[in-house]
């Protein structure tokens, strides 16, 4: 388990919203800017108030022990959709209020047509010091159907604002596989990103919930989603493979199931959700997950922050919602899907050191059938997806469940 | 001696085609001679279980006793007698039937006479019943009422000059049909003092008091604390309880001939308790039952498992207590190669099939695996033997059969002359055998065919209904056995026979079936983690392929701001549909396969 302890705190708002998204945004169109005032005041409010936080789950303040910061990270939403003003308040209450460690990663995340270079500036001052943009593709017309509102230009644009700035870690993000995308102009979209040189990409196949907007149409156009999606499955495959050569082969290795970085840019924060370890969230939705060890309870527990914008901005901040205990079985499979998503893999000798009995005793026929599938391999200790079962990794993970 | 009842009794059913107005014309008459009081009535007060009320169709006929008080100022005492109104339970109805002395034929005043009209008033004529015609929704702004007595005269040969005009959701002429039935539908008529004797016409099983059936006391009268002895079953019992239903059970001292109510005897097992046997005294036991009764049998057969091995016993235990309340029921157990253990099980029909998995997915909670429904075929084997075979596994090699016969039935459709064409379509590419025609009205035919059971269990009525446009309407009676050529069409998955996914089919058509059965499977079977060939084969040849790419991706990496709980949920759901699907070997196959197959086009 990670000595790693992250900090989430989430914008809830957006420019516009994008045709594939169902994460938890609200266009700036449909609310006000004295809600988004509102907002962050609370999420300050909240970090304030922290202690609270862990009160409400049924720690006991003299047992709990929370590690030191060692990541921050401003997601949404997009955060550079609000005032830069707002964003550097959050920072400075983050490290005011917590303990940090000696080195903190502190992400922000921003969309290609709302970074300016004085918002850069301002969060870079703030203690910001990598930025993840929210490129998706660079071609135009699949920008334009994941109703994304920005151009490829835009994405050079903001890259070279962080640069100017001092920003020496950027993440782009990507997304392939989006309706009526060719496999050609996937590969330009992975070349022009290639060109404009980030320390680090994440990289996601198009998924619809069924609640994105573009869902329903396309599911009219093609019976329903789920066929749209065994319809493309191999073109999905193909683009996948082509992602993992090319990026691999320009010197940015695969170290999680999307996310590819060069040396020594890989993302804490992240690493730190597939390690098990502890991360608070602050903002409507936002999760959290406090391990046993942090907290002194029986399990670990992992909950998220009320939803609802307007009840948030209204002072319902610190709310507990869906809180899972998670232990024992529970807590195993957790462990086995999350380290899978990782390169190295599980670590059977950490998994016996902690639950006390083997892996491959635990989970003896998923395993063996996984590596009879060729999906699993193992190496000493290690075990890890195989080149297949990265593009299999829900079933492989769907088996130790 | 026949000795009239004291009271004035009128025994009556309601018969009518599907959607013609049977159950609300029961509310209605319920409501307005106040035997059940309109804040009591949910709609289609009848129709008791939740599965019938969202199908629209009476499973269970029941007996409901109304007191009316005539223009006259005389009381009365009507009993009206549910009757089913699905094919799958024609010898239900027409043991209802003869519980009555008269029948009140609805029919649409839109729609006219349909199949099911002609087949049920048919067998009220038959059995004597005073029919009495009533057009129904004459409020309607398309119905055409006068048209519609032409055709019931015409087609039924029933005389609608004194047809009541109705319309059962407003009330409209309701009165005036209890007054009708009260001046046309005889008294009943029977021995008062004679011998015992009674018609079980419907059972149910109640959890707390056993078999409860409905009777019609014939002659004599049955009391509580009668010992009793049931003719066709020989099964000898003490009356618990009598009585009759109103709006809920209300135990009486006798029942005595001429009347209608229900008996509680103790039995908890509805197959001693036969629909049409003859309840007598045990000791004054008569000579002759009363006619008509049969043993029923099932017509249609597949095999349920359970989707978890785990749920073996479960479902055994469940079947075990579905058998209580449905003696058309049966079941035995079974083994699969490619399914494990199981249960071959036998029904009505199509419908009926339906039931039973709705039930006991419903109210026994259980995941089922239902294949391929079969017929029961008669083999007839070169060394002389004769076997009935109900499921295609187990049909011999060719090598050994003399002759293989299927059962038949004799259909009746309706259809407006412009779709006729397309229903000798349909009939023949079904194998039919045409046996007559006949025109109802200028519009309107009647075609009647020979059609083999096995075309007609899955599709054949979805067929009927597009290729009219949904005016067709379609009634069978069972028919003979009759010699076919036919053969097994197995299926391979992965160079392994698939036993359940066996098939009959004809060897005229078999090599088309093979060919449409693959590729349908191919397009249903989902990915696995191999690629996974599929074969069909006659006698061992094989006559098609097909196969299922190996899966390249299933992967949503999306796991944003730390939501691990989400994706655990995403996985978990993932699983879950997993286990829907059945593991034959190393291949998964959606449940939906077995359906599938027979639905295959053998005509391309």
């Amino acid at each position: 388990m990670s000595d790693g302890f992250g900090i989430y705190v989430h914008i809830p708002f957006c420019r516009r919203k994008c045709g594939y998204c169902d994460f938890h945004s609200i266009p700036l169109t449909q609310t006000s800017q004295d809600t988004v005032n509102r907002t962050i005041d609370q999420v300050r409010a909240e970090i304030a108030a922290h202690t609270s936080l862990v009160e409400a789950i049924g720690a006991d303040l003299d047992q709990v022990k929370l590690p030191d910061v060692t990541s921050i990270y401003i997601g949404g939403g997009t955060p550079s959709a609000v005032p830069a003003a707002g964003i550097r308040a959050i920072i400075s209450d983050v490290m005011k209020s917590f303990q940090m460690a000696d080195e903190v990663e502190v992400t922000v995340e921003v969309n290609p047509d709302t970074a300016s270079q004085d918002w850069l500036q301002t969060v870079f001052d703030a203690g910001a010091n990598r930025i993840s943009i929210g490129a998706q593709s660079m071609d135009e017309t699949v920008l334009h159907t994941l109703g994304r509102p920005h151009g490829p230009g835009d994405v050079e644009d903001t890259v070279k604002a962080a640069r100017a700035v001092g920003f020496a870690h950027l993440s782009l993000d990507l997304i392939y596989g989006a309706p009526e995308e060719s496999l050609e102009s996937w590969e330009q979209t992975v070349e022009a990103a290639l060109r404009v040189q980030p320390e680090h990409f994440s990289v996601y196949g198009l998924t619809l919930s069924p609640e994105a907007p573009m869902a329903a149409e396309l599911g009219c156009r093609h019976g329903s989603i789920r066929e749209w999606e065994v319809a493309s499955e191999d073109s999905l495959a193909a683009k996948h493979d082509l992602a993992v050569t090319k990026l691999e082969a320009a010197g940015y290795p695969r170290y999680e199931l999307c996310s590819y970085g060069v040396e020594g840019h890989r993302s804490r924060h992240n690493m730190n959700y597939w390690a098990q370890g502890g991360y608070l969230g602050f903002g409507p939705g936002a999760h959290s997950h406090l391990p046993a060890k942090v907290t002194g309870l029986a399990g670990a527990m992992r909950w998220c922050d009320g939803r609802s914008v307007d009840q948030y901005s209204e002072g319902a901040g610190n709310q507990i919602a869906d809180m899972d205990v998670v232990q024992g079985a529970a807590a195993r499979t957790e462990m086995v899907c999350l380290a899978l998503r990782m390169k190295e893999g599980l670590d059977m000798s950490t998994y016996r050191a902690r639950f006390g009995s083997d892996f491959v005793d635990d989970f003896s026929g998923p395993y063996a059938q996984l590596s009879e599938d060729q999906l699993l391999v193992t190496f000493g200790d290690r075990v890890r997806l195989s080149a297949e079962g990265w593009l299999l990794a829900d079933h492989v993970m769907a088996q130790f469940i | 001696m026949s000795i009239k009842q004291s009271r004035s009794i009128r025994n009556f059913c309601i018969i009518a085609h599907i959607d013609h107005g049977k159950s609300t014309l029961a509310d209605r008459l319920l409501e307005i001679t106040g035997t059940i009081s309109k804040r009591e009535m949910t709609d289609q007060v009848l129709d008791k279980m939740d599965l019938e009320r969202e199908r629209g169709i009476t499973i269970k006929a029941q007996a409901v006793r109304m007191n009316f008080v005539d223009s006259k100022g005389e009381e009365h005492e009507l009993n009206l007698i549910d009757t089913p109104g699905h094919v799958d339970f024609s010898y239900e109805v027409s043991r209802s039937l003869a519980a009555c002395e008269g029948a009140l034929l609805v029919v649409d005043a839109a729609q006219g006479v349909e199949a099911q009209t002609i087949a049920n008033a048919y067998l009220a004529v038959e059995g004597g019943l005073e029919v009495i015609p009533v057009i129904n929704k004459v409020d309607l702004p398309v119905a055409r009422p006068e048209e519609v007595k032409k055709e019931v005269e015409e087609v039924l040969g029933i005389d609608c000059s004194n047809a009541l005009m109705v319309s059962a959701k407003t009330g409209l002429g309701v009165e005036a049909l209890l007054e009708r039935i009260v001046t046309d539908v005889p008294t009943p008529v029977g021995d008062q003092e004679g011998p015992l004797r009674a018609l079980i016409f419907d059972s149910h099983y109640d959890a707390y008091r056993g078999v409860i059936a409905f009777v019609r006391v014939v002659d004599g009268s049955i009391k509580k604390g009668m010992k009793i002895k049931m003719f066709a079953s020989g099964e000898v019992d003490i009356i618990e309880e009598v009585g009759m239903m109103t709006a809920s059970t209300n135990p009486l001292p006798t029942l005595s001939a001429g009347e209608v109510g229900y008996v509680v005897t103790g039995i908890k097992d509805v197959s001693r308790i036969k629909v049409g046997d003859t309840i007598t005294d045990f000791h004054l036991p008569v000579d002759q039952p009363l006619a008509g009764y049969r043993e029923i049998k099932p017509m249609v057969f597949a095999g349920l498992y359970p989707l978890e091995g785990g749920d073996y016993t479960d479902l055994r235990d469940s079947l075990e207590k579905l058998e209580l309340n449905d003696p058309a029921f049966v079941w035995e157990p079974e083994t699969s190669m490619a399914l494990g253990f199981g249960f071959r099980c036998g029904f009505l029909g199509l419908l009926h099939m339906d039931i039973i998995r709705e039930r006991l997915e419903r109210e026994y909670k259980l995941e089922l695996l239902v294949t391929t429904p079969s017929v029961a075929y008669r083999v007839n084997k070169e060394n002389g033997d004769s076997i009935i075979v109900s499921n295609p596994a187990d049909m011999p090699p060719s090598g050994d059969i003399e002759t293989v016969e299927e059962p038949t039935v004799a259909a009746t459709i309706i259809v407006p002359t412009e779709y006729v064409g397309a229903m000798y379509e349909l009939c023949s590419e079904r194998r039919g055998v045409h046996v007559d025609m006949r025109y109802l009205s200028e519009t309107r035919v009647e075609l009647r065919y020979v059609l083999p059971l096995a075309e007609i269990l899955v599709d054949f009525f979805d067929h009927l209904k597009s290729r009219s446009r949904g005016y067709a309407s379609f009634d069978y009676e069972v028919n003979d056995y009759q010699v076919a050529d036919l053969s097994r069409l197995d299926i391979l998955l992965g160079g392994d026979i698939v036993d359940a996914l066996s098939l009959i089919v004809p060897k005229a058509t078999a090599y088309n079936v093979g060919k449409n059965l693959t590729e349908k499977l191919r397009e249903i079977i989902p990915r696995q983690q191999f690629e996974v060939s599929i074969q069909a084969a006659i006698g061992g040849r094989i006559i098609a392929r097909e196969s299922v790419k190996a899966q390249r991706k299933d992967v949503t990496a999306r796991c944003y701001g730390g939501d691990i709980s989400r994706k655990r949920k995403l996985l978990e759901r993932q699983k879950e549909g997993k286990k829907k699907m059945k593991r034959l070997g190393k291949v998964e196959i959606p449940q939906e396969a077995f359906m599938t197959i027979l639905k295959v086009d053998d005509t391309k």
